[in-house]
């Protein structure tokens, strides 16, 4: 058993000490997905947060033969799919907030120089079905496989969403005149 | 134009584009970081210090419980109250009550003919179950001191279930379960 599984087992006979060790560990990429999916800071730390929570209730769940870090980034990725649902909601309640999209001139956007604020813009344009198979694949650097059993779809579908996903950010990209390499 | 432009742009790039971007918004979000870690922590030990009755109960199946989406979990929390509140109205005069009875401590009442066994746990037990008294007609009861002020609790039927008060003032959620409270004078 190596040193995260031995964490995983002290947190599951009720030592919170060493669940504070695998927050530590996984705070960064769990709120960078949840981020990634939510689309801003606030939402993504309450997700990130009840995921460490529930997962730390769930423990016994967890099958210490799999990788933890598919296990976290489901709850991760549920949670925050639940969220974005019920955040819909509410702003359908909401009648007097009236959203207008506008095309931003892409000189300014680019003046901006914020490549994290670009990205959440970037991803905030695709849907949800689309953005989180790409942040677990290229953030969470993830293979199809995996991606596939976080997210319960078929692996064919996965590569399918990621490949759409993929040609709809290049033409985001181009429009803007954003270089991933830059 | 575009069209050149746009194969220029490699999936590597996009790649890098969201590995780059998300990177450096969880760097610059440190602060958030350390608050998750601290929240979380801060949770479970209160979560740990409320466990004696989770212990007690015996139930590890407690943390294991399927997490609901909030529509279910709603539906979920509706229906145990419902249920709740059914049994004190069709059976007269045994639904559950908890009153203060001025100065004289609060009597807390639970009707379930037919359970072998009613605990009351809240936090003013430390979350231990103490044991109601049950009379012929099948009516559990117990009085208790209460320090004035708001407390939560459960009933627990039979050593298994934990039941809401339908006569409560207010119920929280409470992990997985609907906690009653009461608010003394």
């Amino acid at each position: 058993m190596g040193e995260e599984g031995r964490f995983i087992q002290q947190a599951l006979d009720g030592n919170i000490e060493a669940w504070g060790e695998i927050v530590r560990r996984y705070k960064g990429a769990v709120y960078g997905i949840a981020l990634g999916i939510v689309g801003n800071s606030a939402d993504a730390e309450d997700a990130a947060q009840d995921a460490f929570i529930r997962a730390y209730e769930n423990l016994r769940r967890y099958d210490m033969e799999r990788k933890f870090s598919t296990w976290i980034f489901t709850i991760t990725a549920n949670l925050c799919k639940n969220m974005l649902r019920r955040n819909k909601f509410q702003t359908r309640l909401d009648d007097s907030v009236q959203y207008e999209g506008h095309a931003e001139d892409p000189e300014a956007i680019i003046a901006r120089d914020e490549r994290h604020e670009l990205v959440q813009d970037a991803l905030a344009a695709l849907d949800e079905k689309y953005r989180s198979p790409m942040v677990l694949r290229f953030y969470g650097e993830l293979d199809y496989l995996e991606i596939a059993q976080i997210l319960d779809l078929p692996e064919g579908t996965v590569k399918t969403r990621i490949h759409r996903a993929k040609e709809a950010l290049k033409s985001w990209m181009v429009e803007r005149g954003v270089k991933g390499n830059a | 134009m575009r069209n050149e432009m746009r194969d220029e742009i490699f999936d590597e790039e996009v790649a890098k584009f969201i590995k780059d971007g998300i990177s450096r918004a969880v760097e610059i979000d440190g602060a958030r970081l350390d608050r998750i870690e601290k929240n979380v922590l801060e949770h479970l030990q209160k979560r740990t210090q409320r466990k004696g009755i989770f212990s007690w109960l015996r139930l590890p199946a407690l943390p294991t419980l399927p997490s609901m989406r909030p529509a279910w979990a709603l539906a979920a929390a509706i229906a145990i109250f419902l249920i709740g509140f059914l049994s004190g109205v069709v059976v007269q005069n045994t639904g559950t009550l908890a009153f203060n009875t001025s100065g004289q401590g609060v009597l807390f009442v639970m009707a379930y003919p037919e359970a072998k066994e009613v605990q009351l746990a809240g936090d003013f037990t430390k979350w231990d179950p103490v044991s109601l008294t049950r009379d012929s007609r099948g009516m559990w009861s117990t009085k208790l001191d209460l320090a004035p002020g708001r407390h939560e609790y459960v009933f627990i039927v039979d050593g298994m279930r934990m039941v809401v008060d339908p006569r409560a003032q207010e119920y929280v959620k409470s992990y997985d379960h609907l906690n009653s409270v009461i608010f003394v004078s």
